[in-house]
């Protein structure tokens, strides 16, 4: 095991060089190019040659990427072509953005999935069980910049509550305050799509456990229905929900792209979005493999658990 | 996942297997027994298939049926209301019957939610079977490519993927196809491994049995339900992404329409039309809430234990 | 497209979204029917509609886009660009109610010799930059080395790609005394000194410049105009405040406020919602419903929706099929329909903006059934089948004037299919030109200098060289805009151009679609917007109605 968890550690490295070739060759694919973003529509190709020999593009594909690679291993991942600024800046300047994002929408989908998925287990084939499991799958159902209109058009032009966008407010200084109203939208519209997949998951998690020997055991001592529930169930559930919300967060943290368009929240899946608009192909490279990074960490754990949670499972 | 899948539902050669694995449901034993049974007691799930039968017909015979011809533009008519007469649906910003459009836009929708859903179903299985059950160094080789595929954010990917290709049907397709492989190879593959040290598994190597028969006759079936179900939740998920893809300007060509596209035109008006937005929105909502209703009794028919997310 | 006088650059943020452009009401059409009488005044644009100015007030924005860290005159991201127009100034602006046109800022006046090769500014007096350093012929002249000389210490490799659209045919700028200089050009350039609008000719304070590595000298933007950059809170907030050392008096608002990356449709939102104060665009739709409450205003310069026909292309190549084409399309109902009465069918390819401008050429009437027998007299009675490329985002209502193009060619027999590009990959091909699969391409370009015309139509404008992307060429045209560059007389010179126009109407390169301005929408208590360029409006004479 400890062998495993050495080699999936060092596995870890390849797999972000291979994100990073994958990257580089997709953004480089694209039609169209940095400088020809940077130009405009009126720049003559002649105008685009020009700056092209400038930014360095002018160099074979291979050697443009062992630069960035050089200097990516020394943690320097470059400056935005748009911008003109260190990509590792912009990555900080809005990963506050984004884990704020990331955390709350996680926490309300934990708040209203896990009562839910406990609430169907317990009365596991009822009309209510249905009924609690068809709305959780409303969530999942909907196209989250849909949701995220419909709740700019309820909650902000209509009844006013909630800010329409952004991160801050204009007409007033930063406060946490000010920043809460403008994160609650937007987390809310992220978690829940995200709460459905967490009620089925703690549903049928919970209906295993009930069904184990050893819950069987703690009724038969004559333990309450209430304390076997949430206690020994609840407890034994964690896990596979931790691994599966794990799983989650990596998700979200790259697929909040289409959320922060909506509520023009700039983390950074924007930050990424915009670099493949403009091709700014430093900017798109070290938004993904942070985004990578992360996620293959998480997946890491996940499989980790998987082993711990069934031995049969076995690797090598 | 692997572990709560119960072997001896399908086969009666495996009973005599372990007091856990002797779940064996008392009335029907075939897969498709179950999934009626399941279908005609939930009044949901009945109601999803109902539905999407319809919106299948619909689709298909949207030369007959639809209204309007979905092309036809009236500038004068622009961004009509719901139930203005001869438009039931309103129309959109260039004065088309959103109606008609949304039926002819079903025959994009539909099969870009379904093929991507069959392939990444045929491709995956292939895939994890295959890793799973060779194992050693080329199971960790695949398994790591596919952590690349996986870690990369999906939707970047799909619009990495259709920005090189540029926008049509195919491509969307392809696209949303490739995003939905890995997840059903690492479950494929993970359900190799579990099932891999059964008994009945080490039996059938120990009586002689091939690599292909054991695959085939042995692994594979005992995934179907698994695959049932993931394809039909797989379904609900490639729709909103076929659908976000529309809404970014990468599904199909104008004047063509799909859902998503149309979602995304109605948007720019959003406060001034909504239901330019709102109805192929609820269109899309509704279906991939269908597939995803229907993914539910499927489980809960096979094996309610079999955790999904 | 070509916002002439400011800012050659749509990207990210148009790149992302389609921008609708909204119409004005009834305010403007006075100013739409009356063509260019200099007399008709914008409602809001001078102080005295509302009452006298009052001092102070925060006005909120928003940014298209999100700016990086670096705003420079050398820059070319929009938002950027936004942002830095307030900052920085140049030697000359657009007339602030057309948006069209030339009137001094930093130049007092200018003369330009006989043979059209040397521009010569004299510059005003007692203009300071945010920092205290004094605006001197130094500054014009170090702004210029930054950006064109690659032996200077301070020269900036990337502005000088991008800013070759501007001093592509400048030689070197000399200082005659601290209030002159002489700009040297290399080819007699007679529309040059409208290129000074732009963005890429504003002048930094000669301090930064010297102070800084040319990479960032950006991140210190200090100009001499009527707003100085405060604070850049990354992604979230932009605050401008007021330069009280202003040298046309210190603006009224204290402060202004962007907040960027907010798309069309939650920029709305936050209009209604009060969190901004005024949009600089909005669709026309919305802009309809919404005139009652708030008020639309318009800004920038004409354009013309262009679309570029393919003269190489078998089909249109045959200048009857042109002509056909321009009669098969009902500009009316796109100028009710999708404009909402805020455009004008066109008629050539100039605006009413132009210098030029010929109040008696004829264009094109909609008449399908002439469209129809030129299509039968080219050969195409039994109808085809062509394509045309189109962007999905950026250029403004490219889908719906796209598709109603489709609609009007259906109609006299013409299966016009689309090969639609995301905005970025549309214009890295369109750029090279036309190839043999597209009978035409878009953008939208303005057109208040008089050499606009061989801008676009000359020969010698073929790319890689320039914008003439359709390969349209015509001798007698072309020999017309080549004595309309030599000639000095101005009214010679339009009519000259004039005469060269009723060529090209005539041969028909490109359709004909309609000119329009871009329109905002503003709240009731906002005053005085002035048309500054075609990236913002101005607002330094803007103020706050209690």
């Amino acid at each position: 095991m400890r062998r495993y968890v050495a080699v999936r550690i060092l596995s870890t490295l390849p797999v972000l060089v291979g994100i990073s070739v994958l990257v580089f060759a997709l953004v480089k694919a694209v039609p169209g190019d940095p400088a020809s973003a940077l130009l405009g529509p009126e720049a003559t190709p002649q105008d685009v040659a020009m700056l092209r020999d400038a930014l360095g593009l002018e160099k074979p594909l291979p050697m443009q990427y062992a630069l960035w690679l050089k200097k990516a291993l020394a943690a320097d991942l470059g400056r935005s072509i748009q911008k003109r600024v260190p990509v590792t800046d912009l990555l900080f300047s809005r990963l506050r953005n984004t884990v704020m994002l990331t955390v709350t929408a996680m926490a309300f989908a934990l708040a209203l999935g896990l009562p839910a998925g406990v609430l169907a287990a317990r009365r596991a084939g009822s009309a209510l069980d249905r009924a609690t499991m068809v709305v959780a799958l409303f969530g999942n159902s909907m196209p989250v910049f849909w949701l995220g209109i419909l709740l700019i058009l309820v909650f902000s032009v209509h009844l006013g509550w909630f800010p329409t966008g952004g991160t801050a407010s204009l007409r007033e200084g930063p406060s946490f305050g000010n920043t809460l109203r403008h994160l609650i939208l937007p987390s809310l519209a992220l978690g829940l799509v995200t709460v459905g997949g967490l009620a089925r998951l703690t549903r049928s998690a919970m209906l295993e456990i009930v069904g184990q020997d050893y819950i069987r055991t703690a009724r038969a001592k004559g333990l309450s229905q209430y304390r076997t529930i949430w206690y020994h169930a609840l407890k034994n559930a964690a896990v596979p929900i931790v691994t599966i919300v794990g799983a989650q967060f990596g998700f979200l943290l790259g697929g909040a792209v289409l959320t922060e368009t909506v509520f023009g929240w700039t983390g950074i899946g924007l930050l990424i979005y915009e670099g493949i608009a403009t091709r700014d192909l430093p900017v798109v490279l070290g938004g993904v493999l942070f985004v990578a990074l992360a996620f293959v960490i998480v997946n890491l754990v996940t499989d980790l658990m998987y082993g711990y949670l069934d031995p049969r499972i076995r690797y090598g | 996942m692997a572990r709560s899948l119960r072997v001896s539902q399908t086969r009666p050669e495996a009973s005599g297997l372990s007091t856990e694995n002797r779940l064996i449901r008392t009335l029907d034993r075939s897969i498709t027994g179950r999934l009626r049974k399941s279908l005609l007691s939930d009044p949901f799930a009945m109601a999803a298939l109902v539905f999407l039968v319809l919106i299948g017909v619909a689709a298909l015979m949207a030369p007959q049926i639809a209204p309007h011809d979905p092309y036809e533009v009236n500038l004068m008519r622009r961004l009509s209301p719901i139930g203005t007469p001869g438009h039931l649906l309103g129309t959109d910003e260039l004065g088309r019957d959103i109606a008609s459009r949304l039926l002819w836009g079903g025959r994009i929708s539909l099969p870009v939610a379904i093929i991507p859903t069959v392939v990444a179903l045929v491709v995956g299985t292939a895939v994890g079977l295959a890793s799973g059950y060779v194992g050693g160094s080329p199971d960790q080789v695949i398994m790591r490519v596919l952590d690349v595929v996986m870690a990369f954010p999906y939707i970047l990917l799909a619009i990495g993927i259709a920005a090189v290709l540029g926008p049509g049907i195919f491509n969307a397709i392809l696209a949303v196809t490739v995003i939905g492989i890995p997840v059903i190879a690492r479950l494929m593959r993970s359900t190799v491994l579990s099932l891999r040290e059964q008994e009945f598994v080490l039996a059938a190597t120990a009586s002689g049995a091939t690599t292909s028969r054991i695959l085939f006759r042995h692994i594979l079936p005992n995934s179907v339900s698994i695959l049932i179900v993931y394809g039909s939740l797989g379904a609900g998920a490639k729709v909103i992404a076929s659908a976000s893809l529309g809404f970014l300007g990468l599904g199909v060509e104008p004047p063509q329409a799909d859902w998503g596209s149309m979602l995304a035109a109605g948007r720019v008006h959003l406060l001034v039309a909504p239901h330019a937005a709102t109805v192929p929105g609820l269109l899309i909502f509704a279906f991939a809430l269908a597939f995803n209703v229907l993914g539910e009794a499927f489980r809960d028919a096979l094996d309610p234990r079999m955790p999904t997310s | 497209m070509d916002f002439y006088d400011c800012g050659d650059v749509l990207t990210r943020r148009q790149a992302l979204h389609r921008f609708g452009l909204a119409a004005f009401g009834t305010l403007a059409a006075p100013l739409l029917t009356a063509g260019r009488d200099a007399s008709v005044v914008l409602a809001g644009a001078p102080p005295t509609p509302g009452g006298t100015p009052v001092r102070g007030g925060t006005l909120a924005l928003s940014l298209d886009g999100i700016p990086g860290a670096n705003i420079s005159p050398a820059t070319s991201g929009v938002a950027e660009i936004v942002l830095g127009m307030h900052v920085y100034e140049g030697l000359v602006a657009p007339d602030p109610v057309t948006g069209a046109g030339v009137r001094p800022v930093l130049a007092e006046s200018w003369q330009v010799s006989p043979d059209g090769r040397v521009y010569t500014f004299r510059l005003r007096r007692g203009v300071t930059f945010h920092d205290s350093t004094p605006f001197t012929a130094e500054a014009v002249e170090l702004n210029f080395r930054r950006l064109r000389d690659p032996n200077s210490r301070f020269f900036f490799k990337i502005g000088e790609a991008v800013s070759n659209i501007v001093f592509r045919l400048t030689d070197r700028v000399e200082v005659a005394d601290d209030y002159t200089v002489r700009y040297h050009m290399r080819e007699r350039d007679p529309d040059f000194i409208y290129l000074l609008r732009r963005p890429q000719a504003l002048f930094m304070s000669p301090t930064v410049i010297k102070q800084f590595t040319p990479d960032e000298a950006g991140k210190h933007p200090v100009g001499t105009g009527p707003f100085r950059l405060t604070e850049q809170q990354e992604g979230t907030r932009y605050t401008l405040e007021r330069f009280s050392g202003y040298w046309d008096g210190a603006p009224y608002l204290e402060r202004l406020v962007y907040r960027p990356g907010l798309d069309p449709t939650a920029s709305v939102a936050a209009l209604l919602a009060g969190e901004l104060d005024l949009l600089t665009e909005a669709s026309y739709d919305t802009i309809d419903r919404l005139k009652g409450r708030f008020v639309p205003f318009e800004w920038g310069p004409e354009f013309h929706w262009t679309v570029t026909l393919n003269t190489r292309h078998p089909f249109t190549r045959d200048v009857r099929v042109r002509q056909a084409l321009n009669y098969a399309l009902n500009r009316e109902a796109w100028v009710q329909g999708i404009f909402k009465g805020f455009a004008k069918p066109a008629r050539g390819p100039a605006t009413t903006g132009y210098p030029a401008w010929n109040p008696g050429l004829r264009g094109y009437p909609y008449d399908p059934d002439r469209a129809k027998a030129l299509l039968a007299a080219a050969g195409y009675e039994s109808g085809v089948r062509v394509k045309a490329m189109i962007p999905t985002t950026g250029v403004p209502l490219a889908q719906e004037i796209g598709q109603s193009i489709q609609a009007d060619l259906r109609k006299v027999g013409i299966d016009l299919r689309y090969d639609a590009l995301e905005f970025n990959a549309y214009f890295s091909r369109f750029r090279q030109g036309l190839t043999e699969e597209h009978i035409f391409g878009v953008s939208w370009w303005a057109s208040d200098f008089l050499a606009f015309l061989e801008q676009q139509l000359s020969q010698s404008r073929w790319p890689p060289n320039g914008v003439n992307r359709g390969w349209y060429h015509n001798a007698e045209a072309d020999r017309l805009l080549t004595a309309g560059r030599e000639e000095s007389n101005d009214e010679k010179r339009k009519a000259i151009y004039q005469r060269a126009e009723r060529i090209i109407v005539n041969d028909a390169p490109w359709l004909f679609t309609v000119y329009f301005r871009r329109i905002g929408l503003k709240s009731q208590k906002v005053q005085s917007i002035r048309s500054y360029a075609s990236q913002t409006p101005d607002y330094s004479k803007t103020w706050l109605k209690r």
